[in-house]
């Protein structure tokens, strides 16, 4: 379904990613780890067309995505979250998971401006059912520059399901959450995400990794060091060494 | 309605259009300190339409507006790329071209043994439709409003619609809105030629009203002003520039208490309110609690 070929990406000097290549089939749950720095946001924007990659490709349903435009990307069936929430603040809870649509392709100019009956009521049926599948249907009305971050981040899931995409990319879902909160954030990962949909999860938080991936690639400067399942990947002494360094390993 | 009265009331009509105009490119995150030159666009084009050609004044509109859209296209095709404090400069210093080329326009024909039309620095006087129609000021007044009234309608119905929630997408984080499929390129430039055609109508209304036009009147402080309106009346609504035009134009120049100092007592009151009130008056926080008060009500 999506196979990035030897994507290569430079920020001025720093080579971010050498030749990364890693083939993900329907369905499947990887989580994406590593070090600060190791290049695992800078692959997310690269695949959703925030980022140019220097080289390499990536395929998506065997068409080649390097160039389109991020907006195109996300109408082919490709949804992302962000390491550092990106909500719309001033906009209220509701509003924040309907515009989660408006890019679909299912409205053009002319149904945004005029409307189209059907597939508002349908849209907006969409909004409602994903804001209760993630607890949020009383803070329906509020503005979301006044929810506390365990809910901020369970709004991103509803936009995810709102706009129900075939590839799903979650940037640190659970991002400065108590580890109670960690624990129901992979709950509904596992419950409501990754279900009958291919998913890439991002995570510091190993629990989060091992409760909701099959698989976990090890992204460490740039390079792809490991791609296992997860009860495999944390044994590897490239791994660990990636993690703690040569002098903890060997101790 | 006295003379100074219907004055003031017009020429805060015709403001009300850049400043409408500014306010629709701010909502979509674009500083603008050129809304000036579509206005003058509109003006002179306007003009000529009637005062050379003598054609009627519904036309001289649809031309008007028609070219300042236009001009919005060409100019919003090349800052495709900008944002911020380049987009700024960028429109700064096309208005300004603008108003230079102006300066050196001389295009006049001969009607009843007067020149008419545009004499570069000397103006662009003699844009008589209001008295060949024994139109009363009044009576151009009530143009100008129920034009500006048609404009404020469409404002509120594509703010209403889901057409304006992806304006507003567009405005609030960019880089969001497009990685939830919307083209920021394509409504950025939509919003443009908007807001040109705005400018440009507020600008064929000036022309007849003041019957006298010349390229200093589109000067970089009516971009300001245009900009600040918005700024402080409020970003949340389209009605927000409309408080900010009140208050200036109605307030501290209708009531002349501050007469020189006008523009002292104007500039501290964009600063406080940047200050405490970033997005103006009614910013979109203000709107919503509005909105749901008037929903519960």
């Amino acid at each position: 379904m999506l196979s990035l070929e030897a994507i290569c990406k430079r920020f001025g000097d720093v080579e971010v990613l050498s030749g990364i290549s890693i083939d993900i089939k329907k369905g499947d749950i990887v989580g994406l780890v590593g070090p600060n720095g190791s290049g695992k946001t800078t692959l997310i924007n690269v695949v959703t067309g925030m980022h140019d990659a220097d080289a390499g490709r990536v395929l998506y349903g065997g068409r080649d995505i390097i160039g389109l435009g991020s907006h195109h990307i996300s109408r082919s069936g490709i949804a992302r979250t962000f390491q550092n929430l990106r909500l719309f603040p001033r906009m209220t809870v509701l509003e924040n998971v309907d515009a989660a649509q408006h890019g679909l392709p299912s409205y053009n100019l002319y149904q945004l401006m005029f409307g189209d009956r059907e597939v508002d009521k349908n849209h907006r049926q969409k909004s409602e059912w994903a804001l209760e599948q993630v607890g949020l249907v009383d803070e329906r009305d509020r503005l979301a520059k006044t929810l506390p971050l365990p809910q901020l981040r369970r709004l991103e899931i509803a936009r995810i399901l709102a706009r129900d995409p075939e590839l799903v990319f979650l940037d640190e879902p659970a991002g400065g959450m108590t580890p109670a909160e960690s624990e129901a954030m992979a709950m509904l990962i596992a419950d409501r995400v990754t279900p009958g949909r291919t998913s890439i999860v991002i995570e510091h938080k190993i629990n989060l990794i091992a409760q909701v991936c099959r698989r976990v690639c090890v992204l460490n400067a740039g390079i792809l060091i490991a791609d296992e399942k997860p009860d495999v990947v944390f044994s590897l002494p490239q791994v660990i060494e990636a993690y703690l360094g040569r002098r903890k390993v060997n101790a | 309605m006295s003379d100074y009265a219907v004055s003031i009331v017009s020429n805060m009509g015709m403001i009300a259009f850049i400043a409408l105009s500014a306010y629709v490119l701010l909502v979509v995150g674009n500083i603008s300190f050129g809304q000036q030159a579509y206005f003058g666009i509109g003006a002179y084009i306007s003009g000529v339409v009637t005062a050379m050609w003598g054609w009627p004044l519904w036309l001289a509109i649809v031309l008007g507006c028609a070219v300042a859209g236009s001009a919005a296209l060409v100019i919003g095709t090349l800052t495709l790329r900008l944002s911020g404090i380049y987009f700024a400069i960028a429109t700064l210093s096309f208005a300004e071209m603008i108003r230079l080329g102006l300066l050196s326009v001389h295009v006049q024909v001969e009607i009843d043994g007067e020149l008419v039309g545009p004499d570069g620095a000397e103006g662009f006087g003699d844009i008589r439709w209001i008295f060949e129609n024994d139109v009363t000021p009044f009576e151009f007044m009530t143009i100008i409003y129920v034009l500006l009234i048609g404009v404020l309608m469409v404002l509120v119905w594509v703010e209403r619609s889901r057409l304006g929630a992806v304006i507003r997408m567009v405005g609030g984080d960019p880089l969001l809105a497009q990685a939830q499929g919307i083209d920021v390129v394509f409504y950025r430039l939509l919003a443009t030629v908007f807001a040109g055609i705005i400018a440009g109508l507020g600008g064929c209304l000036y022309a007849h009203f003041t019957t006298y036009i010349e390229p200093n009147v589109f000067n970089v402080m009516l971009g300001v002003h245009s900009l600040a309106y918005g700024l402080i009346g409020g970003l949340g609504t389209a009605f927000g520039p409309l408080i900010g035009v009140g208050l200036d134009i109605g307030f501290l120049e209708g009531i002349r208490v501050f007469q020189g100092y006008r523009m002292i007592v104007f500039g501290g009151l964009v600063a406080v309110l940047l200050i405490f009130m970033p997005r103006g008056i009614l910013d979109e926080e203000r709107v919503h609690r509005i909105k749901r008060w008037l929903e519960r009500s």
